[in-house]
């Protein structure tokens, strides 16, 4: 925060001369590690090219930026913060799930579209290949989904299919219909995979269905790490470290035309060797799993 | 308090503070006591439902309502929770175990916290709400932040009841224990202060008691010493006080009745003669006469008078007539029987009370006791006495009057008696007036003794103590008489009685022919002589002495009486004053000499030197005998000396015995001496033939 003065002070020299176009800011949600780790990557990601950084957190500036601007936002709270600015930069969206940055462009149906995302969620296709390296005795794959992702039911159940797994999906509407919607969903599947949506997996939610699944014994496959801290089996995810090179990089090749959204090119596992064992499971390694997926031409 | 007895202020000093201590003590623990279990009770329920909150959420929010059931039945199963109910947010009921006595209403309203509701009855309510739980995601998948503001979600609640009446069991067995223990200990409490109080108030009650029979006058009370300590020193000391007070008293007791018993004997005895006195002696009288009257025998009152007794007192002091009335009153003694009663009346005089006694005896007793006394001689140093007394015979018979009456009658009788002679007793008896009186026989013996001659004058020679004195021999006359078979009768004696018989002319007489003829003798051969000459009371009286003075030394051819001195006593001088003054005139104009005998033995000495004018004074033995021992006696015999000196009055000392007492005169300037230690008393002639015509004497001092 203290520095915070010295580049307010920078992104108003460089307002003043925006004829130069080869500079970046990056705009982070808040303070937090997620945002700080990805800011280091990324400044660490652009230190050999001829970019100029400006680093800014959503809340400390409100003049509109420019066209010609380059602006990479790190959360949904940055990317909503910059749309509400107004201006036209190019924009590129990082750390944020499909979901969200759908709605916060709905929100915004004005703004202009120079703008693409690096999102969290992970390919469906390396989703299944997980699956299959890390279970592949479980055939039958549970999906929960709300009305914001229903539209990539389509999209994992071919995935999944491809890799010889079978997606058995519900879809919930209401918070108080979906625990025993769960529960019915379970006896039906071997393992249940849970995609970034935050009407169903939230703070509120997560405790209740780890009860369930552990009760239904069927292992749940997350998202984030956090999840396999919580008690899922494992996750699949892309860390912060991973979107900021991957955006370092996007940011060199845009050149007039916006890539579409796009999903993480670099990711991880993690495995929760208590839960596997208090469910019976006996897994390989994360290393090896790792290894296996890196291998999976599936999982790029 | 202080009005309460000892033992019981003991007890209340013991047992209040004692009590009010263990009351305290014990209202205190089981308060508290209760207390805790009612802290415990809610902190109980209070956890019960903190618990169980959380752990119905999934069943909540699952609809799993078996587990639920599952759930308020297993919390059931503890034997205080009475009810308990799971309700959704709506305050539904979803799982309910046991039977619940909150109302519908009650289950709408689900508490923030975990926390008690209230009691009702037997019951107590505990509440909880259930709250969803929050879980960490990674906040990169979360929903934007206009959406994801939501707050705590209340998903349902938790409602326990639990049974008070276990705790009220609970509170009443403590408050049973406590009283218990409370009354236990206060009844130990109170054996303890019982036994205690005993211990102390026991033995103070004994000494009390004590104290009390002590003051009641039980001096014999004693307390038995069986206690310890303080209490022991008091018993102690109380048990000593106790014998100190009894001896004190036994004591006393005895010296009082000691001292009545001697009073009373005072009361009734003659403190000389050690016979009953005249009070004691009416008693018995008034007793026997009360005894005749009643018809007992007659008895006889004897009243015995000692006469002259003055005289002796006079001549030889208060100690000479003691003595006598003692000496009387055991010869008296030994003539009665023993059960007649002598006493002592008044002065010198006997009263004699014969029992059972006819005149007759009365007569006879009297008449003995009279021949004793005229046979009895009186003796006080070299004088000697005859005695004489009355007897008068008063009998009592049955017509008596009463104890005066007899009384004076006796004393009539005694003075009729004297009246008639000496010696003699004169009887009176209660029915008439009757004196008979009976002869004694002092005068005939008086008689007899002088016309047989058997008169002897002796001289007592003078010694002069002082140079310058004029050179004459001093010699005083004296005479005794001697009686066939009874002892000589000394002068003083032999004048009193022949005084009384009209036969002390005859005596004188002898003496002034015995001096006078000495002088006539003396003169011839021309030797000086002073012959002293004791005359009695009727020489003084009587003319015819002086005239036989007169014509007795007419007869021997001498001129004048120089040469002749008359000795009066001091005590005539007092009573016939006048006599004596023309006595002593008379006798200067025949050119004699005047001298007073027994000088100092009044109180009138002096003013007896200016109206006689003594050319002698002879100085009381009285004053002599204890100038020794006596210092007033001293000093006056100093003042005799200075004042006779001063009036050319020659000073004679009588009774010097021994040479101390000569010694001792001659100290005090006396002039002459006369006693053993001078010269014996001898017969006249031969001390006039060897001292004064053979010069054997010499007038001043020894032997030659």
């Amino acid at each position: 925060m203290r520095c915070l003065p010295r580049l307010f002070l920078t992104l108003i020299l460089l307002l003043a001369t925006q004829a130069w176009g080869g500079s970046v800011t990056l705009v982070l949600s808040d303070s937090s590690k997620p945002y700080t780790d990805f800011s280091r990557s990324f400044s660490e990601a652009l230190s050999d090219s001829s970019w100029r950084l400006l680093v800014v957190t959503a809340e400390s500036q409100s003049t509109p930026l420019l066209a010609g601007d380059m602006v990479v936002t790190a959360g949904s709270e940055a990317l909503r913060k910059v749309l509400a600015r107004g201006g036209t930069p190019t924009i590129v969206a990082t750390l944020l799930p499909r979901q969200n940055y759908e709605k916060i462009l709905s929100e915004f149906p004005a703004a202009p579209r120079r703008i693409t995302a690096i999102l969290l969620d992970q390919p469906a296709l390396r989703q299944a290949a997980f699956i299959r390296h890390l279970l592949p005795e479980h055939k039958r794959v549970g999906m929960l989904w709300s009305n914001d992702t229903r539209a990539l039911s389509s999209r994992f159940q071919s995935a999944l299919s491809s890799r010889g797994l079978r997606l058995e999906s519900e879809e919930i509407d209401t918070e108080k219909q979906w625990l025993p919607i769960l529960n019915s969903l379970l006896t039906r599947i071997d393992v249940l995979l849970a995609n970034p949506d935050t009407n169903i997996y939230h703070r509120g939610n997560i405790k209740p269905l780890l009860i369930s699944t552990f009760r239904a014994q069927k292992p749940l496959i997350g998202f984030s790490e956090t999840m396999t801290h919580a008690g899922a089996l494992a996750a699949l995810y892309s860390s912060p470290a991973h979107i900021a090179r991957q955006a370092a990089s996007l940011i060199s090749t845009i050149n007039g035309s916006i890539p579409s959204p796009m999903g993480p090119t670099q990711f991880t596992v993690s495995i929760n060797y208590s839960v596997a064992n208090s469910l019976g499971l006996k897994l390989p390694e994360e290393s090896t799993v790792m290894k296996a997926m890196l291998a999976d031409n599936d999982s790029r | 308090m202080n009005s309460l007895p000892l033992r019981l202020r003991l007890l209340l000093l013991i047992l209040l503070p004692s009590t009010a201590c263990a009351v305290s003590l014990i209202a205190y623990f089981t308060y508290t006591a209760i207390n805790s279990l009612e802290v415990e009770l809610i902190a109980k329920g209070v956890a019960t439902v903190r618990y169980l909150a959380p752990v119905s959420e999934y069943g909540i929010l699952a609809g799993q309502i078996d587990a639920l059931h599952g759930l308020t039945q297993a919390v059931n199963q503890d034997s205080g929770i009475k009810a308990a109910v799971i309700v959704n947010t709506n305050g539904q009921p979803l799982a309910v175990s046991g039977h619940l006595s909150l109302a519908a209403q009650q289950l709408r309203q689900i508490p923030e916290s975990p926390q008690k509701l209230g009691e009702s009855g037997q019951r107590i309510a505990f509440s909880a709400p259930v709250w969803r739980s929050l879980d960490e995601t990674d906040p990169l998948f979360d929903a934007p932040k206009t959406e994801k503001n939501a707050t705590r979600e209340k998903v349902g609640g938790i409602f326990i009841e639990f049974d008070k009446g276990e705790l009220s069991k609970q509170k009443q067995q403590l408050l049973f224990e406590g009283l218990m223990i409370m009354l236990v200990g206060l009844g130990v409490l109170a054996v303890i202060a019982i036994s205690v109080a005993g211990a102390v108030v026991r033995p103070l009650m004994r000494l009390v008691e004590a104290v009390g029979s002590i003051s009641g006058g039980k001096l014999d009370t004693r307390v038995v010493e069986e206690s310890d300590g303080e209490i022991r020193i008091l018993e102690k000391g109380f048990n000593e006080m106790a014998e100190h007070l009894q001896q004190a008293r036994q004591s006393m007791v005895e010296r009082i009745e000691e001292a009545t018993a001697h009073l009373a004997y005072q009361a009734r005895h003659d403190p000389l003669t050690g016979l009953v006195n005249r009070r004691e002696f009416e008693l018995r009288l008034g007793k026997a006469l009360a005894a005749v009257e009643a018809g007992s025998d007659q008895c006889s009152l004897l009243f015995v008078s000692i006469d002259r007794f003055t005289q002796i007192n006079d001549a030889c002091g208060y100690l000479a007539g003691d003595e006598l009335l003692r000496q009387m009153a055991l010869m008296l003694q030994g003539r009665l029987r023993g059960e007649d009663l002598l006493a002592r009346a008044d002065g010198a005089a006997f009263t004699i009370l014969l029992s059972n006694s006819s005149s007759t005896r009365a007569r006879q007793v009297a008449d003995d006791i009279c021949s004793l006394t005229s046979a009895y001689r009186f003796i006080w140093e070299d004088e000697i006495f005859l005695i004489e007394i009355s007897v008068g015979i008063a009998n009592i018979a049955r017509d008596a009057a009463n104890i005066g009456t007899v009384m004076a009658d006796a004393d009539a009788a005694c003075r009729a008696a004297r009246e008639s002679g000496r010696n003699r007793s004169s009887e009176k008896s209660s029915g008439g007036n009757e004196l008979r009186p009976y002869s004694g026989s002092w005068a005939k013996l008086i008689a007899d003794g002088l016309a047989e001659q058997r008169l002897q004058v002796e001289a007592l020679p003078l010694l002069a103590l002082k140079k310058g004195l004029p050179n004459i021999h001093h010699v005083e006359l004296t005479a005794r008489m001697s009686l066939p078979g009874q002892p000589p009768i000394a002068l003083p004696a032999l004048l009193d009685a022949a005084e009384r018989y009209n036969l002390a002319e005859h005596v004188d007489q002898q003496l002034i022919d015995v001096a006078i003829e000495a002088l006539a003798r003396a003169r011839q051969e021309n030797r000086r002589l002073c012959c002293l000459i004791p005359i009695s009371r009727t020489a003084l009286s009587k003319r015819s002495m002086l005239a036989y003075v007169a014509s007795k030394l007419g007869g021997l051819g001498l001129s004048s009486a120089k040469g002749l001195c008359f000795l009066i006593p001091e005590d005539l001088l007092t009573h016939t004053t006048s006599q004596a003054l023309g006595f002593a005139n008379e006798i200067r104009s025949l050119g004699g000499q005047i001298g007073l005998d027994d000088f100092g033995g009044g109180l009138s000495s002096f003013a007896h030197l200016r109206t006689v004018m003594p050319a002698y004074v002879k100085i009381s033995p009285s004053l002599t005998r204890d100038s020794r021992t006596s210092r007033s006696s001293m000093a006056l015999l100093r003042a005799i000396s200075e004042i006779t000196a001063e009036q050319n009055i020659y000073s004679i000392a009588e009774g010097i015995n021994t040479q101390e007492a000569l010694e001792d005169i001659r100290a005090l300037d006396i002039n002459f001496a006369e006693g053993k230690a001078i010269g014996p008393r001898e017969p006249f002639d031969v001390w006039f033939e060897g001292a004064v015509m053979r010069g054997a004497w010499n007038f001043s001092g020894q032997t030659q």
